[in-house]
Protein backbone atom coordinates (compact mmCIF):
# COMPACT_ATOMS: atom_id res chain seq x y z
CA UNK A 1 0.00 0.00 0.00
CA UNK A 2 1.42 3.50 -1.07
CA UNK A 3 2.12 6.02 1.21
CA UNK A 4 -0.49 8.48 -0.22
CA UNK A 5 -3.17 6.06 0.27
CA UNK A 6 -2.63 4.62 3.48
CA UNK A 7 -2.27 8.86 4.55
CA UNK A 8 -5.63 9.08 3.05
CA UNK A 9 -6.96 6.08 4.73
CA UNK A 10 -6.21 7.15 8.67
CA UNK A 11 -7.52 10.85 7.28
CA UNK A 12 -11.07 8.38 6.28
CA UNK A 13 -10.95 6.94 9.85
CA UNK A 14 -10.23 9.84 11.72
CA UNK A 15 -13.03 11.38 10.32
CA UNK A 16 -15.35 8.54 10.60
CA UNK A 17 -14.65 8.86 14.09
CA UNK A 18 -15.41 12.13 14.30
CA UNK A 19 -18.56 11.66 12.67
CA UNK A 20 -19.30 9.10 15.12
CA UNK A 21 -18.22 11.69 18.33
CA UNK A 22 -20.57 14.25 16.44
CA UNK A 23 -23.64 11.88 16.28
CA UNK A 24 -23.31 10.47 19.71
CA UNK A 25 -23.17 14.05 21.14
CA UNK A 26 -26.24 15.33 18.67
CA UNK A 27 -28.33 12.21 20.18
CA UNK A 28 -27.24 13.46 23.53
CA UNK A 29 -28.05 16.97 23.72
CA UNK A 30 -29.79 17.39 20.38
CA UNK A 31 -28.15 20.40 19.19
CA UNK A 32 -28.05 21.46 15.77
CA UNK A 33 -24.47 22.66 15.51
CA UNK A 34 -23.50 18.73 16.06
CA UNK A 35 -25.77 18.00 13.38
CA UNK A 36 -24.22 20.77 11.19
CA UNK A 37 -20.51 18.83 12.27
CA UNK A 38 -21.61 15.33 11.44
CA UNK A 39 -23.02 16.52 7.98
CA UNK A 40 -19.54 18.38 7.40
CA UNK A 41 -17.98 14.90 8.30
CA UNK A 42 -19.90 13.35 5.94
CA UNK A 43 -19.05 15.68 3.44
CA UNK A 44 -15.42 15.08 4.04
CA UNK A 45 -15.66 11.34 3.88
CA UNK A 46 -18.03 11.58 0.49
CA UNK A 47 -15.35 13.58 -0.88
CA UNK A 48 -12.12 11.16 0.40
CA UNK A 49 -14.60 7.98 -0.56
CA UNK A 50 -15.07 9.73 -4.34
CA UNK A 51 -11.05 10.73 -4.28
CA UNK A 52 -9.73 7.28 -3.58
CA UNK A 53 -12.29 5.19 -5.34
CA UNK A 54 -11.63 7.32 -8.35
CA UNK A 55 -7.98 6.83 -7.86
CA UNK A 56 -8.33 3.29 -6.94
CA UNK A 57 -10.72 2.18 -9.88
CA UNK A 58 -9.56 4.51 -12.38
CA UNK A 59 -5.88 4.45 -11.78
CA UNK A 60 -5.64 9.04 -12.17
CA UNK A 61 -6.74 11.53 -9.59
CA UNK A 62 -10.51 13.59 -10.57
CA UNK A 63 -10.19 16.74 -12.39
CA UNK A 64 -9.70 19.59 -10.32
CA UNK A 65 -13.48 20.82 -10.24
CA UNK A 66 -14.56 17.81 -9.26
CA UNK A 67 -17.44 16.02 -6.65
CA UNK A 68 -14.47 16.09 -4.01
CA UNK A 69 -13.79 19.55 -4.08
CA UNK A 70 -17.48 20.58 -4.46
CA UNK A 71 -17.62 18.47 -1.36
CA UNK A 72 -14.81 19.41 0.21
CA UNK A 73 -16.13 23.06 -0.26
CA UNK A 74 -19.43 21.84 1.50
CA UNK A 75 -17.59 20.50 4.70
CA UNK A 76 -15.95 24.14 5.10
CA UNK A 77 -19.70 25.59 4.62
CA UNK A 78 -20.80 23.50 7.57
CA UNK A 79 -17.78 24.49 9.74
CA UNK A 80 -19.13 28.11 9.02
CA UNK A 81 -22.86 26.97 9.67
CA UNK A 82 -21.49 25.55 13.46
CA UNK A 83 -19.93 28.85 13.68
CA UNK A 84 -22.92 30.98 13.27
CA UNK A 85 -24.96 28.32 15.62
CA UNK A 86 -22.82 28.45 18.20
CA UNK A 87 -22.21 32.35 18.34
CA UNK A 88 -22.79 34.21 21.98
CA UNK A 89 -25.11 37.10 22.22
CA UNK A 90 -23.48 39.93 21.03
CA UNK A 91 -20.80 38.47 19.27
CA UNK A 92 -22.98 39.61 16.24
CA UNK A 93 -21.53 42.93 14.82
CA UNK A 94 -18.20 42.77 17.04
CA UNK A 95 -15.13 43.99 15.55
CA UNK A 96 -12.48 42.60 16.39
CA UNK A 97 -8.70 43.44 14.30
CA UNK A 98 -7.44 39.48 14.86
CA UNK A 99 -10.75 38.01 12.65
CA UNK A 100 -9.54 40.77 10.06
CA UNK A 101 -6.11 39.61 9.82
CA UNK A 102 -7.43 36.05 9.59
CA UNK A 103 -8.98 36.48 6.38
CA UNK A 104 -6.08 38.86 5.07
CA UNK A 105 -3.25 35.68 6.06
CA UNK A 106 -6.21 33.39 3.76
CA UNK A 107 -5.51 36.11 1.08
CA UNK A 108 -1.49 35.78 1.20
CA UNK A 109 -2.35 32.05 1.10
CA UNK A 110 -4.33 32.66 -2.34
CA UNK A 111 -1.63 35.13 -3.40
CA UNK A 112 0.87 32.24 -3.35
CA UNK A 113 -1.61 29.51 -5.02
CA UNK A 114 -1.82 32.09 -8.07
CA UNK A 115 2.01 32.48 -7.75
CA UNK A 116 2.45 28.97 -8.73
CA UNK A 117 -0.68 28.86 -10.84
CA UNK A 118 -2.75 26.20 -8.45
CA UNK A 119 -6.18 25.42 -10.02
CA UNK A 120 -7.99 27.39 -12.04
CA UNK A 121 -8.52 31.42 -10.90
CA UNK A 122 -12.51 30.45 -10.04
CA UNK A 123 -11.66 27.67 -8.19
CA UNK A 124 -9.59 29.47 -5.95
CA UNK A 125 -11.62 31.98 -5.70
CA UNK A 126 -14.03 29.63 -4.36
CA UNK A 127 -11.69 28.34 -2.02
CA UNK A 128 -10.59 31.65 -0.77
CA UNK A 129 -14.08 33.01 -0.44
CA UNK A 130 -14.68 29.85 1.94
CA UNK A 131 -11.53 30.31 3.89
CA UNK A 132 -11.71 34.20 3.89
CA UNK A 133 -15.09 33.69 5.48
CA UNK A 134 -14.26 30.88 8.07
CA UNK A 135 -11.09 32.03 9.16
CA UNK A 136 -13.06 35.41 10.05
CA UNK A 137 -15.94 34.30 11.98
CA UNK A 138 -13.86 31.90 13.59
CA UNK A 139 -11.02 34.11 14.37
CA UNK A 140 -13.77 36.26 15.70
CA UNK A 141 -15.69 34.34 17.93
CA UNK A 142 -12.39 32.86 19.47
CA UNK A 143 -11.56 36.15 20.44
CA UNK A 144 -15.07 37.07 21.65
CA UNK A 145 -14.62 33.91 23.81
CA UNK A 146 -11.56 34.51 25.22
CA UNK A 147 -13.08 38.06 26.73
CA UNK A 148 -14.38 38.21 30.29
CA UNK A 149 -16.76 36.14 31.15
CA UNK A 150 -14.18 33.28 29.41
CA UNK A 151 -15.52 30.56 28.09
CA UNK A 152 -12.66 28.01 27.03
CA UNK A 153 -14.92 25.22 25.62
CA UNK A 154 -16.11 27.35 22.85
CA UNK A 155 -12.64 29.38 22.42
CA UNK A 156 -10.99 25.91 22.10
CA UNK A 157 -13.30 24.36 19.44
CA UNK A 158 -12.64 27.70 17.62
CA UNK A 159 -9.15 27.58 17.82
CA UNK A 160 -9.10 24.00 16.22
CA UNK A 161 -10.97 25.02 13.44
CA UNK A 162 -7.99 28.21 12.64
CA UNK A 163 -6.04 24.99 13.35
CA UNK A 164 -7.43 22.99 10.88
CA UNK A 165 -7.41 25.75 8.27
CA UNK A 166 -3.96 26.56 8.61
CA UNK A 167 -2.95 22.64 8.14
CA UNK A 168 -4.82 22.62 5.05
CA UNK A 169 -3.05 25.73 3.47
CA UNK A 170 0.48 24.55 4.69
CA UNK A 171 -0.20 21.16 3.22
CA UNK A 172 -1.11 22.50 0.23
CA UNK A 173 2.47 24.93 0.36
CA UNK A 174 4.29 21.87 0.82
CA UNK A 175 3.23 20.39 -1.63
CA UNK A 176 3.78 23.03 -4.32
CA UNK A 177 6.94 24.76 -3.12
CA UNK A 178 8.44 22.55 -0.61
CA UNK A 179 8.36 18.85 -2.17
CA UNK A 180 6.32 19.74 -5.37
CA UNK A 181 4.11 16.63 -6.37
CA UNK A 182 6.80 14.35 -4.22
CA UNK A 183 3.98 11.77 -2.64
CA UNK A 184 6.28 8.81 -2.12
CA UNK A 185 8.51 9.97 0.43
CA UNK A 186 7.24 11.15 4.15
CA UNK A 187 7.57 14.79 4.00
CA UNK A 188 5.93 17.84 5.69
CA UNK A 189 3.02 16.99 2.91
CA UNK A 190 2.31 14.37 5.50
CA UNK A 191 2.71 15.56 8.48
CA UNK A 192 0.60 18.59 8.00
CA UNK A 193 -1.81 16.06 6.65
CA UNK A 194 -1.54 14.14 9.96
CA UNK A 195 -2.10 17.16 11.71
CA UNK A 196 -5.17 18.25 9.63
CA UNK A 197 -6.44 14.40 10.35
CA UNK A 198 -6.07 15.43 14.53
CA UNK A 199 -7.78 17.81 13.94
CA UNK A 200 -10.84 17.05 12.58
CA UNK A 201 -10.96 14.54 14.95
CA UNK A 202 -10.95 16.74 17.47
CA UNK A 203 -13.24 18.85 16.38
CA UNK A 204 -16.49 17.12 17.46
CA UNK A 205 -15.60 16.30 21.04
CA UNK A 206 -14.50 19.85 21.19
CA UNK A 207 -17.54 21.00 20.19
CA UNK A 208 -19.67 18.30 22.12
CA UNK A 209 -17.89 20.44 24.91
CA UNK A 210 -18.98 23.53 23.64
CA UNK A 211 -22.44 22.63 23.35
CA UNK A 212 -22.47 21.61 27.25
CA UNK A 213 -20.94 24.62 28.71
CA UNK B 1 -30.74 7.40 -30.13
CA UNK B 2 -33.92 8.67 -28.92
CA UNK B 3 -35.88 11.90 -28.60
CA UNK B 4 -36.22 12.78 -25.35
CA UNK B 5 -38.63 15.95 -26.33
CA UNK B 6 -41.26 13.60 -27.66
CA UNK B 7 -41.50 11.41 -24.49
CA UNK B 8 -41.18 14.80 -22.86
CA UNK B 9 -44.31 15.81 -24.10
CA UNK B 10 -46.17 12.54 -24.10
CA UNK B 11 -45.93 12.94 -20.58
CA UNK B 12 -46.02 16.41 -19.35
CA UNK B 13 -48.89 16.78 -21.55
CA UNK B 14 -51.43 15.28 -18.91
CA UNK B 15 -49.79 17.24 -16.47
CA UNK B 16 -50.23 20.23 -18.24
CA UNK B 17 -54.18 19.67 -18.89
CA UNK B 18 -54.14 18.55 -15.27
CA UNK B 19 -52.97 21.49 -13.72
CA UNK B 20 -55.49 23.72 -14.98
CA UNK B 21 -58.17 21.81 -13.38
CA UNK B 22 -56.63 20.55 -10.01
CA UNK B 23 -56.48 22.74 -6.79
CA UNK B 24 -54.49 22.67 -3.43
CA UNK B 25 -52.09 20.00 -2.73
CA UNK B 26 -52.88 18.04 -5.19
CA UNK B 27 -51.57 20.66 -8.32
CA UNK B 28 -48.41 21.67 -6.00
CA UNK B 29 -47.54 17.47 -6.42
CA UNK B 30 -48.61 17.52 -10.34
CA UNK B 31 -46.65 20.96 -10.79
CA UNK B 32 -43.23 19.65 -9.02
CA UNK B 33 -43.63 16.51 -11.00
CA UNK B 34 -43.61 18.35 -14.10
CA UNK B 35 -40.71 20.19 -12.86
CA UNK B 36 -38.28 17.58 -12.08
CA UNK B 37 -39.17 16.31 -15.21
CA UNK B 38 -38.00 19.58 -16.92
CA UNK B 39 -35.43 19.32 -15.06
CA UNK B 40 -34.41 15.67 -16.50
CA UNK B 41 -34.83 16.75 -19.57
CA UNK B 42 -32.49 20.18 -19.18
CA UNK B 43 -30.30 17.65 -17.31
CA UNK B 44 -29.66 15.13 -20.54
CA UNK B 45 -28.55 18.64 -22.33
CA UNK B 46 -26.38 19.96 -20.04
CA UNK B 47 -25.00 16.16 -19.93
CA UNK B 48 -24.54 16.37 -23.70
CA UNK B 49 -23.01 20.15 -23.70
CA UNK B 50 -21.20 19.73 -21.25
CA UNK B 51 -18.90 16.34 -22.41
CA UNK B 52 -19.04 18.17 -26.06
CA UNK B 53 -17.42 21.12 -24.84
CA UNK B 54 -15.08 19.63 -22.07
CA UNK B 55 -14.39 16.72 -24.92
CA UNK B 56 -14.50 14.07 -22.43
CA UNK B 57 -16.88 10.90 -22.95
CA UNK B 58 -20.21 9.88 -21.64
CA UNK B 59 -18.67 7.87 -18.72
CA UNK B 60 -16.78 10.63 -18.03
CA UNK B 61 -19.29 13.08 -17.45
CA UNK B 62 -21.58 11.33 -15.44
CA UNK B 63 -18.82 11.53 -12.86
CA UNK B 64 -17.65 15.01 -13.39
CA UNK B 65 -20.37 16.75 -14.66
CA UNK B 66 -23.75 15.25 -14.22
CA UNK B 67 -24.16 14.52 -10.59
CA UNK B 68 -23.88 18.49 -9.74
CA UNK B 69 -25.65 19.21 -12.97
CA UNK B 70 -28.97 16.95 -11.88
CA UNK B 71 -28.57 18.27 -8.21
CA UNK B 72 -28.50 21.57 -9.03
CA UNK B 73 -31.85 21.52 -11.37
CA UNK B 74 -33.59 19.74 -9.05
CA UNK B 75 -32.71 22.04 -6.58
CA UNK B 76 -33.70 25.31 -8.15
CA UNK B 77 -37.61 24.95 -8.79
CA UNK B 78 -37.84 24.00 -5.03
CA UNK B 79 -35.76 27.21 -4.23
CA UNK B 80 -37.49 29.48 -5.85
CA UNK B 81 -40.76 28.14 -4.60
CA UNK B 82 -38.93 28.29 -1.19
CA UNK B 83 -38.29 32.15 -1.35
CA UNK B 84 -41.03 32.94 -3.50
CA UNK B 85 -43.99 31.64 -1.66
CA UNK B 86 -42.38 30.98 2.28
CA UNK B 87 -43.95 27.75 2.44
CA UNK B 88 -44.40 25.53 5.69
CA UNK B 89 -41.26 23.21 6.38
CA UNK B 90 -42.56 19.97 5.41
CA UNK B 91 -44.16 21.36 2.56
CA UNK B 92 -40.13 22.02 1.35
CA UNK B 93 -39.37 18.37 2.08
CA UNK B 94 -42.14 16.68 0.01
CA UNK B 95 -41.90 19.10 -2.76
CA UNK B 96 -38.18 18.66 -3.20
CA UNK B 97 -39.02 15.01 -2.72
CA UNK B 98 -41.69 15.02 -5.41
CA UNK B 99 -38.99 16.95 -7.98
CA UNK B 100 -36.65 13.88 -7.65
CA UNK B 101 -39.81 11.72 -8.25
CA UNK B 102 -40.65 13.24 -11.09
CA UNK B 103 -36.76 13.34 -12.32
CA UNK B 104 -36.75 9.91 -12.06
CA UNK B 105 -39.95 9.22 -13.72
CA UNK B 106 -38.79 11.01 -16.85
CA UNK B 107 -35.26 9.57 -16.56
CA UNK B 108 -36.72 5.90 -16.60
CA UNK B 109 -39.36 6.22 -19.24
CA UNK B 110 -36.24 7.12 -21.17
CA UNK B 111 -34.17 4.64 -21.18
CA UNK B 112 -37.05 1.63 -21.13
CA UNK B 113 -37.73 3.50 -24.90
CA UNK B 114 -34.00 3.02 -25.22
CA UNK B 115 -33.24 -0.54 -23.91
CA UNK B 116 -36.65 -1.63 -24.15
CA UNK B 117 -38.44 -3.19 -20.99
CA UNK B 118 -38.13 -7.09 -21.11
CA UNK B 119 -35.50 -7.27 -18.75
CA UNK B 120 -36.94 -7.65 -15.27
CA UNK B 121 -33.52 -7.12 -13.33
CA UNK B 122 -32.60 -4.21 -15.31
CA UNK B 123 -36.18 -2.51 -14.26
CA UNK B 124 -35.61 -3.44 -10.88
CA UNK B 125 -32.24 -1.91 -10.65
CA UNK B 126 -33.64 1.34 -12.39
CA UNK B 127 -36.28 0.95 -10.04
CA UNK B 128 -34.89 0.53 -6.75
CA UNK B 129 -31.35 1.36 -7.19
CA UNK B 130 -30.97 4.71 -9.00
CA UNK B 131 -34.90 5.76 -8.87
CA UNK B 132 -33.35 5.75 -4.99
CA UNK B 133 -30.47 7.43 -5.41
CA UNK B 134 -32.05 10.37 -7.19
CA UNK B 135 -34.73 10.41 -3.91
CA UNK B 136 -32.60 10.08 -1.31
CA UNK B 137 -30.34 13.01 -2.97
CA UNK B 138 -33.63 15.15 -3.67
CA UNK B 139 -34.20 14.36 0.26
CA UNK B 140 -30.99 15.85 1.22
CA UNK B 141 -30.84 18.73 -0.43
CA UNK B 142 -34.60 19.06 0.52
CA UNK B 143 -33.72 18.98 3.92
CA UNK B 144 -31.09 21.23 3.31
CA UNK B 145 -33.48 23.80 1.76
CA UNK B 146 -36.11 23.74 4.90
CA UNK B 147 -32.98 25.91 6.64
CA UNK B 148 -33.99 28.77 4.23
CA UNK B 149 -37.45 29.30 6.08
CA UNK B 150 -35.79 32.23 8.19
CA UNK B 151 -33.74 33.16 5.13
CA UNK B 152 -30.56 33.72 7.13
CA UNK B 153 -27.66 33.69 5.15
CA UNK B 154 -25.87 30.71 7.13
CA UNK B 155 -29.33 28.86 6.19
CA UNK B 156 -28.17 29.44 2.51
CA UNK B 157 -24.49 28.22 3.49
CA UNK B 158 -26.15 24.84 4.81
CA UNK B 159 -28.07 24.81 1.84
CA UNK B 160 -25.10 24.88 -0.47
CA UNK B 161 -23.87 22.29 1.81
CA UNK B 162 -26.55 20.01 1.50
CA UNK B 163 -26.17 20.47 -2.08
CA UNK B 164 -22.49 19.11 -2.14
CA UNK B 165 -22.95 16.54 0.26
CA UNK B 166 -26.21 15.14 -1.85
CA UNK B 167 -23.94 15.95 -4.93
CA UNK B 168 -20.65 13.70 -4.19
CA UNK B 169 -23.34 11.21 -3.25
CA UNK B 170 -24.17 11.09 -6.89
CA UNK B 171 -21.00 10.86 -7.77
CA UNK B 172 -19.75 8.04 -6.16
CA UNK B 173 -22.95 6.11 -6.99
CA UNK B 174 -22.42 6.35 -10.65
CA UNK B 175 -18.41 5.46 -9.96
CA UNK B 176 -19.36 2.33 -8.98
CA UNK B 177 -22.23 1.03 -11.24
CA UNK B 178 -19.54 2.12 -14.19
CA UNK B 179 -17.16 -0.81 -12.47
CA UNK B 180 -17.93 -4.38 -13.38
CA UNK B 181 -18.29 -6.69 -10.23
CA UNK B 182 -18.51 -6.48 -6.55
CA UNK B 183 -17.91 -2.64 -7.16
CA UNK B 184 -21.05 -2.23 -9.13
CA UNK B 185 -23.03 -4.44 -6.64
CA UNK B 186 -22.18 -2.23 -3.92
CA UNK B 187 -23.11 0.72 -6.16
CA UNK B 188 -26.66 -0.62 -6.90
CA UNK B 189 -27.35 -1.68 -3.12
CA UNK B 190 -26.08 2.00 -1.92
CA UNK B 191 -29.45 3.96 -2.72
CA UNK B 192 -31.58 1.45 -1.15
CA UNK B 193 -29.92 0.87 2.43
CA UNK B 194 -28.90 4.83 2.44
CA UNK B 195 -32.75 5.00 1.35
CA UNK B 196 -33.93 2.98 4.36
CA UNK B 197 -31.84 4.29 6.56
CA UNK B 198 -33.07 7.84 5.91
CA UNK B 199 -36.42 7.18 5.86
CA UNK B 200 -36.01 5.67 9.60
CA UNK B 201 -34.19 8.71 10.12
CA UNK B 202 -36.79 11.36 9.15
CA UNK B 203 -39.27 9.39 10.46
CA UNK B 204 -41.81 11.83 12.46
CA UNK B 205 -43.12 9.04 14.99
CA UNK B 206 -41.73 7.82 18.29
CA UNK B 207 -39.46 5.64 16.87
CA UNK B 208 -37.34 8.48 14.43
CA UNK B 209 -34.23 8.48 16.23
CA UNK B 210 -32.33 11.23 14.54
CA UNK B 211 -34.79 14.08 14.91
CA UNK B 212 -36.06 13.79 18.20
CA UNK B 213 -38.41 11.01 20.04
CA UNK B 214 -41.31 13.50 20.18
CA UNK B 215 -41.95 16.12 16.86
CA UNK B 216 -39.77 14.67 14.82
CA UNK B 217 -38.43 17.28 12.25
CA UNK B 218 -40.57 20.45 14.43
CA UNK B 219 -37.94 19.70 16.85
CA UNK B 220 -34.96 19.72 15.41
CA UNK B 221 -36.31 23.49 13.49
CA UNK B 222 -37.79 24.86 16.79
CA UNK B 223 -34.26 24.01 18.63
CA UNK B 224 -32.65 25.97 16.51
CA UNK B 225 -34.56 28.89 15.33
Amino acid sequence: MSLEMLDNLLQLTAVAAGLGIALKGYFKSRHPSQAMLAACYACWILALVFWLMYLGLLGETPAELSASTVSWWGSFLFLIAVNRMQRQPGEQGWKHPFAWLAALACAGFMALWYAEGLNSPVINAVWFLIFAGLAFFSARSLAFSIRKPKNPARARYHALVLAVLLFENLLLLASLYLWPEDYLHFNAYYLFDLLLSLGLLLLAPALNRAVAA
Amino acid sequence: MIYAENIYIALAGPMLFSLMLMRGQARRTVFFLLCGMTASLLSAYLNSFGAAASDITADQASLLISPLGDEVLKLLPVLFYVLLLEPRRQDILSSALTVGLGFTLFENSCYIVLFGSEDLLYMLLRGFSTGAMHTVCSAVTGFGLTFLGRRHWPALVSTVGMLSLAATYHAVYNLLVLQTGAARNIGYALPFVTGLALAAALRDSPSGWVLGKRGGIQNFFQSWW
